[in-house]
């Protein structure tokens, strides 16, 4: 993925969602598996405000767990279509490593 | 990271998103920092710089309620100014009282703990002036005293004392505050003026008539004779004179 021809302002919100559009993550597992194929590290604020703006649009929703601070998230059918759109627009983005994961 | 560092790093955030989020946020820090995928420093400004983006994005919510509230702040201050203005002594403004059978004017100029200035017509029908304490504009009141007069440079004055009330409540506060109008002093006259003092005169009283009772006797002749070639006439001694 060229991060160059991301912009900052709504890279994290695709990343994520592009991450958690193969299976649910928690937080440490999406910054593992973010920098392995786009090569961006993510900050644990960058990440959950990411999240935060995500779970408000009804795009990911947090999975219940059991008392543990390590709360997984999916991505939702309206994320889904969404992210399904946007690689189709194509909109200067580039999935190449989501697509082939 | 420190705990208590990442605990105030996290109250730089919303109220809500710290609820919501706050836990996790500080487990995954440390997490991170304990497997080494990042620094305390680093993780520190991203959360640092996270909390900005979020407090600006909390406050651009709201957008319409945030105008409204300025908006309404706004009107709020000029109306205070305004009205501060009009109260500070810019311009004169007269009051009226009615009360106890005479109606008097007053005139107010200055702040509120300045001394007032009253300019007032009733009874009696001269102009008097008056001074005050207290705020002009509570002095919508009553003359509920008028009993006093003085003579002050010719002039009739009267001491009222005024009950102010307070118009914004709507009722009256009788006894809230009283103001005695005290005349002004007199005058300087230029020297050779003349000077007119008035006072009660006493009307003089009656003369007195005083009857007296002695008994008058009625003169005695008495014997006389003429020492010759003097002319001299010399009165005869008679008993009384004889015992001297």
């Amino acid at each position: 993925m060229r991060s160059d021809t991301v912009r900052r302002s709504s890279d994290c919100s695709i990343l994520v969602m592009a991450s958690l559009a193969e299976w649910p993550k928690h937080g440490f597992a999406l910054i593992k598996d973010i920098e392995g194929f786009a090569g961006v590290k993510l900050g644990p604020g960058s990440l959950y405000g990411a999240l935060a703006r995500l779970e408000a649009a009804g795009l990911v929703e947090p999975l219940r767990t059991t008392g543990d601070t390590r709360r997984p998230y999916r991505i939702t059918k309206a994320g889904r279509l969404l992210l399904e759109s946007t690689r189709g627009a194509g909109d200067g983005l580039r999935y190449e490593a989501a697509a082939s994961a | 990271m420190n705990r208590r560092l990442s605990r105030w790093l996290l109250a730089l955030y919303p109220r809500a998103w710290r609820d919501r989020y706050g836990p996790e946020v500080s487990s995954l820090t440390d997490e991170l920092i304990d497997a080494g995928e990042t620094t305390p420093m680093r993780a520190g400004f991203d959360l640092t710089f996270s909390a900005v983006s979020e407090r600006g994005r909390a406050l651009s919510r709201p957008r319409k309620v945030l105008a409204t509230a300025m908006a309404l702040g706004l009107m709020l201050i000029l109306g205070f100014a305004l009205t501060g203005h009009q109260q500070a002594g810019g311009s004169q403004t007269t009051w009226t009282a009615v009360g106890a059978g005479c109606a008097v004017t007053f005139k107010g100029h200055g702040r509120p703990e300045n001394a007032v200035t009253f300019k007032g017509h009733g009874k009696p029908q001269n102009a008097v002036t008056f001074k005050g304490h207290g705020k002009p504009q509570n002095f919508v009141g009553r003359v509920v005293k008028g009993q006093s007069w003085t003579n002050v440079a010719g002039k009739r004055a009267h001491a009222f004392t005024v009950v102010i009330a307070r118009p914004k409540c709507g009722m009256p506060r009788l006894a809230c505050k009283s103001v005695s109008l005290v005349a002004p002093p007199a005058p300087k006259l230029a020297p050779g003026s003349l000077r007119a003092t008035f006072s009660k005169q006493r009307a003089a009283p009656p003369p007195k008539r005083w009857t007296v009772n002695t008994r008058v006797k009625a003169p005695t002749a008495v014997p006389s004779c003429v020492i010759a070639g003097t002319g001299i006439q010399v009165n005869k001694p008679t008993p009384a004179n004889q015992s001297k």
